[in-house]
């Protein structure tokens, strides 16, 4: 796999402070009698404002995990990760409010007819994954794998309830689903889940 | 393994729902919206791996965790010191949740179609922390 990293290079540093910045023996280079170094033109990364570089899969160029924090927002049974995060494909949500005034306004109608057409286009990186969550008082998110949803059915069926909102957790992990007449059972049941 | 994040190819599905959740909360009461636990959800959706959020939200959150309280009468605020609360966020919880988003890698785009107040003073600080 090929990646390619942005090096963004900062202002050119003063003579001053390149006194203080500590580069391997490799890379080191006499000064020109300019206050640049001898090799300045034949470094990309020092002549422009950005390079491309190809660099390997390895895993110093990686982003980190960030540290773990005492408590999460949310319940999860795994455990946060550590170290560099390996690169994966892009990962779209679509987070869309349905309460009455969004019903109303037609703005959830747009917000979806707007998505449905951004589907055929090419504007999704290839491999990217989507998911839909809607919200209002409860957290509703929808099964996307299971066979093909017909209008009729989408209606009753397929979506699961979330109404224990103080710490939600994430549904892939801890995963049950309902159909929509069983609100009730659904939160309590995932009240106690989630306790 | 049940999945909700799906690939383009297999969109009918997408494309299916889509077409039916304006329909499906056609006859929908509610007039809360969860929209602080509705991030926690995602970003425990796409922690350790990073993502995009795309939200749309019309109605100002009021319920549970970063309920904003009612909006505050802006005529007695105008030229005075605490004008620039205004523009300020009136619960931590959305700096928290912005924060939160950065360490993970998580990009957050925002449609906002409202017709009454809905504090673009305090959604907006996950925008531009």
């Amino acid at each position: 796999m090929k990646l390619k990293v942005r090096v963004i290079s900062s202002l050119q540093p003063s003579p001053a402070d390149l006194n203080f910045i500590l580069v391997t023996s490799e890379y080191f280079s006499n000064l020109g009698s300019n206050g640049l170094r001898l090799d300045h033109m034949n470094r990309p990364e020092l002549m422009h404002g950005t390079v491309d570089f190809d660099v390997t899969d390895s895993e110093i160029y990686w982003a980190s995990n960030p540290p773990s924090h005492i408590s999460r927002p949310f319940f999860s049974i795994e455990e946060p990760a550590h170290g560099p995060r390996k690169p994966e494909l892009l990962r779209y949500m679509f987070v869309l409010d349905v309460s009455v005034e969004a019903i109303q306004s037609g703005f959830v109608f747009e917000a979806c007819s707007s998505l449905l057409a951004s589907l055929s286009t090419n504007g999704y990186p290839p491999g990217a994954e989507m998911a839909v969550m809607t919200f209002d008082s409860e957290l509703h998110f929808y099964d996307l794998s299971v066979r093909p949803l017909s209008c009729r059915i989408a209606k009753s069926a397929q979506s699961c309830l979330f109404s224990q909102i103080k710490s939600p957790c994430w549904l892939c992990q801890i995963w049950m689903m309902y159909s929509f007449p069983f609100r009730k059972a659904c939160s309590s049941t995932q009240q106690s889940i989630c306790m | 393994m049940t999945r909700i994040f799906i690939p383009p190819p297999s969109s009918d599905r997408f494309q299916t729902l889509l077409t039916v959740l304006p329909t499906r909360f056609a006859d929908t009461t509610s007039t809360q919206s969860a929209l602080g636990p509705a991030l926690h959800a995602t970003l425990a959706a796409l922690a350790g791996r990073g993502g995009l959020v795309v939200l749309f939200q019309s109605t100002m959150p009021n319920h549970g965790p970063g309920a904003l309280p009612s909006q505050p009468t802006e005529m007695d605020l105008y030229d005075t010191d605490k004008e620039r609360t205004l523009y300020q966020p009136r619960d931590a919880l959305w700096r928290d949740i912005a924060e939160s988003c950065a360490e993970e890698g998580i990009g957050l785009s925002m449609f906002l179609g409202m017709s009454k107040y809905i504090d673009v003073g305090s959604l907006g600080t996950m925008l531009s922390l």
